[in-house]
Formats: structure tokens, sequence, C-alpha cells
């Protein structure tokens, strides 16, 4: 199992975003987590990629505890494990949070020249491979403000599966796409799953998700209500 | 005409000590202006305590006193800087201009939105790479007009070494203008001044062609 988080808790001044939420994903499984605005939906996402931490509950990603209930007491992952646990995450932004002064090229490759410690030459090779097969590879040398809302997007993949991530999340990945675009994401997204890669999305887009899932998880109120396969979901939303 | 010129040697002859100071003050306040900067945003409480007293102290005094401070006051308690006089000048402007910049640097900081450091922090960066890789060249566009304008009025403030005696344009220009009786001396350090600070201003708007892109 890719990830197992078992009774997630998260309050923010008071007010309850997460009532124990638990999910569980597989390697090469797509998994949409819907719901209306405010039901926590992000909040799970950012628990699970440790930019928040839950106030109860259990995160195992890729066999390492992120962060874990023990005698009532929670025990959360040191600054090191928490780092080691990250090179099994991506996260593609809503507003894909690329940085303005690189060029899309050195987006994709800094992680790997500073992080992973890889020749410029290798993580240029291996990026340019990326980046060719999102069809960016005529963009390299542009900056992000150069591109388009789609284009932008992939570099912002092509940035988080450049590290090989075993868990990658979307927040809202159709969010600022048109129609013909998001059929291109979901391409892209059925071909990552296809190469291994659990990916988890967060979307408010129902044809999406119905296009693009395998599970879909219905979040209300910090809850999950309802957890089916695409086709369940298929036959919810025609009736 | 022969005694402009003249009037242009003699006072020239005091730009050695205008651009040691400017010089010297821009090669080190700057990164200790980012030392500041970093500490002002610390988590640590006494750290950011610290560099909020330091800021308040060097910006809410006049850098003259600072200097007669370093220069006639240390003495005093038994803290000198050796006889170099050029030494007495170079630590309150760096300190000074540093306080500055610190502040400058802080906004800048402060102005890169949450979501790049995070999206940094999940591709393995540690806070130390974000800094350097990330945030700062961000910081040092987002900067540039402010810290260009500190660097002219720098230019201009170089004039207040005069206090402890060091030979600047503006002491030379208005010990010559004292002796012949004339305001000649003084109209030559200003075209001297307004040439220094034309000539930062074409390399800042230089730079700032070159780093510029869009967000």
């Amino acid at each position: 199992m890719l990830l197992k988080a078992d009774g997630l808790c998260k309050s923010f001044g008071g007010k309850d975003v997460l009532k124990g939420v638990s999910l569980e994903a597989n390697p090469g499984e797509i998994i949409s987590i819907i719901g209306k605005s405010g039901a926590g939906k992000t909040t799970v996402l950012r628990c699970i990629m440790g930019l928040e931490t839950c106030d109860k509950g259990t995160i195992l990603i890729d066999g390492k505890y992120l962060c874990m209930e023990e005698n009532g007491t929670m025990v959360r992952a040191t600054k090191k494990e928490l780092y080691e646990i990250r090179k099994s995450l991506g996260m593609v932004f809503q507003n894909y949070h690329l940085f303005p002064h690189l060029t899309v090229l050195e987006n994709v490759t800094l992680a790997l020249t500073e992080v992973y410690k890889m020749s410029k030459e290798e993580a240029d090779k291996k990026a340019i491979k990326i980046l060719e097969r999102l069809d960016m590879g005529d963009k390299l040398n542009n900056k992000p403000f150069e591109l388009s809302g789609g284009q932008k997007q992939r570099v912002a993949i092509a940035r988080s599966c450049v590290t090989n991530p075993k868990l990658l999340c979307f927040d809202e990945p159709t969010a600022a796409l048109d129609s013909a675009l998001v059929m291109d994401i979901v391409k892209i997204i059925r071909d990552l799953a296809k190469d291994g890669m659990g990916i988890l999305i967060i979307s408010h887009d129902e044809k999406f998700v119905r296009d693009v899932s395998d599970r879909i998880v219905v979040i209300e109120n910090g809850v999950i209500t309802a957890d089916m396969n695409s086709e369940e979901y298929s036959k919810i939303m025609r009736a | 005409m022969d005694s402009i010129l003249n009037y242009f040697v003699q006072i020239g002859a005091g730009l050695e000590v205008t651009l040691k100071v400017f010089a010297v003050c821009i090669i080190f306040s700057i990164p200790l202006g980012i030392v500041v900067a970093l500490c002002r945003l610390s988590k640590n409480v006494v750290v950011r305590k610290i560099a909020e007293f330091y800021i308040w102290a060097l910006r809410g005094t006049p850098l003259l006193l600072q200097i007669m401070f370093v220069f006639f006051g240390l003495p005093v308690i038994g803290i000198s800087l050796g006889s170099n006089r050029l030494m007495s000048a170079y630590v309150p402007f760096v300190l000074n201009y540093a306080a500055y910049f610190g502040e400058i640097f802080r906004s800048g900081i402060q102005s890169i939105e949450k979501g790049q450091r995070e999206a940094a922090s999940i591709l393995g960066f540690t806070p130390f790479q974000i800094n350097m890789k990330i945030v700062l060249p961000q910081v040092f566009k987002r900067t540039l007009p402010a810290v260009g304008n500190e660097i002219i009025t720098l230019v201009k403030d170089t004039s207040l070494v005069y206090i402890i005696g060091l030979n600047d344009i503006l002491k030379l220009s208005k010990g010559i203008a004292n002796r012949d009786v004339t305001l000649i001396p003084f109209v030559v350090a200003a075209i001297m001044y307004l040439v220094m600070t034309f000539v930062i201003t074409k390399i800042l708007e230089k730079v700032e062609k070159k780093v510029i892109y869009e967000e």
C-alpha cells in the first residue's frame, strides 16, 4: 500500500475541518477527492504532504510514518524522516507555483541538481525527456510568464515527476484549463498511473473526475461520506 | 577656464575617499543586510528581537551621530579602530546601511508567495536551499529599485565623513571655496556627485533590464 491515512483530525482556530478522515491508495491507482468548498479536501492533501500537521490520526506513506498516534499522543516524523518521506511525494499546486526567475528547464532540473546532487548534464537529459513527453520540448528556455496556463501546468507536472515520486497529488488540476486542455491532462494523468505512480486528485470538476479516476471519495464537513469506483459515480451522476 | 579645470583636479583628489567609503559600504552592507533580514524573520525570538533592536537603533539615529560615536565615542570607552580614520567611517556606514538594506530585503522575502516555498519543500529542498536558490534571487529582482535608491543616497551620504576630518569631495571643495572666496568649487562638487549618480543610475537600469521577468 502506498498511502494509508487513518482517522485524520485537524482543526483551525477551534473549527474542526477534518473529523476522522481515512484513506488508502495503491500504486497505479487514481483517486479523486471531491466535495464542496470548505469540506476539507485541500486540508487532507496538505496533511498528507506534510504541509500541515494533523491533530490526530496516522499517515503512512510508502511504509514510512509521517505521523502516528501512540498512547494518545501524536508522534511526528523528524525533519530528516520528513525529508525522506517527501522523496516519495510530488504535488502539482492549483496555482502551479513555478519559480518565476528560472527557465522551464531550470524549474525541472533544480531539484535534481540541488537535492539529488545529479550532474547538470544528467539532470538536463532527464528533464528534457519528461518535458518532451509532455510536449514542452520547444519551451525549455522560456520563463514561466511566457507560458499559457496549460503549459505552466505541464511544467509543474514535469517538475513534480522528475524526482520519481511514488504518490503524485494534484490540487484542482482543471481549475484554470479549457475543456480541450482538460482532455490532455486526463491522458497525462492516466499515463503517469500506468507507470505505477499513485495519483491523488482534488477537484470540483465532476466530468473530469469521472473520466480520470479509478476511485472517487466524497468528503463533506470533514467526513468521508462515500468511496466508490468511477462506474458507481457515473450512475449517481446520471441519476 | 583653467581655474575651473584646476578646481576639478584639486577637488577630484577627494574622489578616493568618497569612492572608498562608497565601495566598502556596498560590498559589506548588502550581505550583512541579507543576514539582518533573515534574523529579523527568524523563528527564534531572541535572534528576532536582537535584529529588531539593531534596526531600530541604527535607523533611529542620524548617520552623522553614528560616525561621531565611532570616531570620538568608542575610544573614550577603550575601543579604538586604530589611527585609520577611514576605518571609523567604514564601520558606521556599513552598520547603518545594513539596517536599511535589512528592512528592504525583509519586505522582499515576505513578498515571495508561500506556495513557492511549499513547492520547493515538497521537492526536498532544505530551508537554506530554498532561501539561496529560490527566494533570494527573486528578492534581488523585486528589491532592486529600493536598493538602487539607497545606493544613490549612499553616494551623497559619503559627504558626512567630513566630520572626522576625511578629505572627501565636499570637504575639499569647502576648503577651496573659503580660500578663493568663490562658490565655483561647490558647483564642481555638485557636478561630480551628479556624474556619479548618473553612472550608478545607468548601471542599475542595465541590471534591472537584465534580471527582468514578469510574475
